[in-house]
């Protein structure tokens, strides 16, 4: 093994353990503050896991729409509500039933994963970004198509669900 | 031509610790430039007193700063108020690290370094967010919510605008980018997306005319109201960061960065950045402010619109042009 | 090929330490030259001088929350955009229909928020 694989390595394994704490931490604490703050630095480790596979695209779509976007959102929805909003983790009503469901779709998770063959890291181009318009436009077109067909929907639902909480 | 990785990591530190240091030398020269300039516009001398002509103003500002003691309110929430200033000056500073310099300056040349420097500062927002929510003030809070409002509002209009740069450039490195406009700068091939650019920057790092979070006159002083000393320097900072890197952005995306003749690029650089900075201190001091809602409004049904005809419009003379 | 995003990750972590580090150091190092003046009245929240009318712990505009909401869709939108928009100038007449059909669904989008009233500041 040679000295860049070493700390390519030990690298990952650390933004795995700041992950892997920060995931954590976001369901243990009573705080919902903390605990949204604990999603952030989780999403931001998991940006660098994706940079380190050679998806520096993604890495960066990682930290805009995630960190940027939903983190705020859910700062927005914390700080607007006030008292109103208990943590997630204490409206579960079922909490062994919960922590089972869990269990079977981590092990699900998991298992897939593990039995999968996975391509190799930066296999194939050496030019991610290129090759992801290339795929968008061409082989992935329909894809590329049918994601702004349901942004458009999520729009329409995101304001219907609003509108309809408001009244 | 690849350093060894324990040299790249020591080469991050240095440029880092560089970058923090340049901020803050800025910020001392931008706040006593802009200073000067308004008081110049506004038939005023400006400060005077320390130093000829007030040249150590700021200096004096920033021991004044550092030396001031560290108030946090009784109700505050202490951790998230730490953290506030901290993840609003961060990532404003590291947002410089795809900014080319010049030939032996360029900090690093990430293959999506466009996209980087859109991203990174859109974690401020987060630090907006807690600083005002953990200060336990009404004017802090309606401060943070709005800053956050408006920065999101803005940052859709401004990357759709530069989608239109990585479009002729064919890439999403500011090196290459840099490298196209080698002839010709975009701001004379795309002069609308300029405009649009230097706009929403403006108002994405809330300065006047769009410094709506921060109207006095109504908000005491917004998100960080309730901030003092270091603390609040750190906000101070990472504003001035922003707008030297909007600046500098501008110049490199649209007005050639470092290309020019017999000068080195830093030099050129430097003139187009102060050029786009004296621009945005002139605006400042010569328009109203924006109200809130007319601040929204604008965002999503004038500049929204607006990039995305940019967009097409541009694609198509492209296209036509062929080139 | 990936060495050099392994080295792009070392350079942005050292340059985050760095930055990270220096205010952290400044703010401890000049603790011990700072005043400490601990005052029941200056550890109250600021509200020009009047004790604090109302706490800003209570339910507040939704409107934030659907600019938030619109916002993250237009976002993941743009970078859709991001990811052609490299390949657009050698795509020719086709690759610009394809993205042509795309901005038209976000322009559908915008449309409709705009009609049912989503983007009016209240």
């Amino acid at each position: 093994m040679t000295e860049s694989q070493n700390i390519e390595q030990l690298l990952f394994v650390a933004f795995g353990i700041v992950a892997a704490g920060g995931a954590l931490f976001a369901v243990a604490t009573r705080s919902l503050l903390r605990s949204i703050i604990a999603l952030g630095a989780f999403l931001t480790a998991v940006a660098g896991e994706f940079y380190l596979l050679a998806a520096d695209f993604l890495a960066v779509v990682q930290i805009f729409v995630y960190v940027g976007g939903i983190v705020v959102l859910m700062l927005f929805a914390l700080m607007l509500s006030a008292s109103g909003v208990r943590h997630p983790m204490a409206a579960i009503d079922r909490p062994a039933l919960g922590a089972a469901l869990s269990y079977v779709i981590g092990a699900g998770v998991l298992w897939g994963s593990l039995t999968t063959d996975l391509p190799s890291v930066g296999a194939g181009t050496d030019d991610a970004v290129d090759a992801l318009g290339r795929a968008l436009l061409g082989s992935q077109l329909w894809s590329f198509e049918l994601i702004g067909v349901i942004l458009l929907a999520s729009v329409i639902t995101a304001l219907v669900i609003v509108r309809r909480e408001r009244r | 031509m690849e350093m060894s990785l324990p040299l790249t990591f020591a080469a991050g530190l240095l440029w880092g610790a560089a970058a923090f240091t340049i901020v803050g030398a800025l910020t001392a020269g931008l706040v006593l430039a802009e200073r000067k300039v308004s008081a110049r516009i506004q038939g005023r001398v400006g400060p005077m007193h320390t130093g000829p002509h007030g040249a150590l103003q700021t200096i004096a500002d920033m021991i004044k700063l550092v030396m001031k003691e560290d108030v946090r309110p009784a109700r505050a929430d202490a951790t998230a108020f730490r953290l506030g200033p901290l993840l609003v000056a961060v990532p404003a500073i590291l947002s410089l690290a795809v900014i080319p310099f010049g030939a032996p300056l360029v900090m690093r040349d990430l293959n999506v370094g466009v996209l980087y420097f859109l991203a990174i500062p859109g974690v401020t927002v987060i630090g907006l967010l807690l600083a005002g929510w953990a200060s336990y003030d009404n004017y802090s809070f309606l401060g943070g919510l709005r800053s956050s409002a408006q920065f999101i509002s803005y940052e859709i209009p401004r990357s759709l605008t530069v989608v239109t740069v990585v479009m002729l450039a064919g890439s999403l490195s500011t090196v290459d980018v840099l490298d196209a406009q080698a002839t010709v700068p975009y701001a004379v091939l795309l002069p609308f997306s300029f405009f649009l650019y230097c706009v929403t920057s403006l108002a994405e790092i809330n300065r006047l005319p769009f410094d709506m979070p921060e109207a006095e006159s109504e908000l005491v002083a917004g998100y960080h109201t309730e901030y003092s000393g270091f603390r609040w320097a750190l906000f101070f900072l990472a504003e001035y960061a922003g707008f030297f890197a909007a600046a500098a952005f501008g110049a490199v995306l649209f007005l050639g960065g470092g290309n020019g003749p017999l000068l080195p690029p830093i030099v050129w650089l430097a003139v187009k950045t102060a050029a786009l900075l004296f621009i945005g201190m002139w605006i400042r001091f010569t328009l109203p402010r924006f109200r809130a809602d007319q601040l929204m409004r604008l965002a999503w049904k004038v500049f929204l619109p607006a990039s995305l005809a940019n967009l097409v419009l541009a694609a198509l003379i492209m296209r036509a042009l062929g080139s | 090929m990936s060495g050099a995003y392994l080295s792009d990750v070392l350079f942005l972590l050292g340059f985050a330490l760095a930055v990270v580090t220096i205010p952290l150091v400044t703010l401890a190092a000049f603790g011990w030259l700072r005043p400490r003046y601990p005052e029941v009245l200056k550890a109250e929240a600021y509200e020009s001088g009047m004790p604090q009318a109302s706490i800003p712990r209570r339910p507040f505009h939704m409107a934030y929350y659907n600019f938030a909401l619109v916002f993250i869709v237009f976002e993941v939108e743009t970078l859709l955009l991001f990811a052609v928009a490299p390949i657009l100038r050698d795509a020719g007449w086709l690759g610009l229909a394809e993205v042509g059909a795309f901005v038209a669904l976000v322009a559908l989008s915008l449309f409709y928020a705009w009609r049912k009233g989503a983007l009016v500041w209240r």
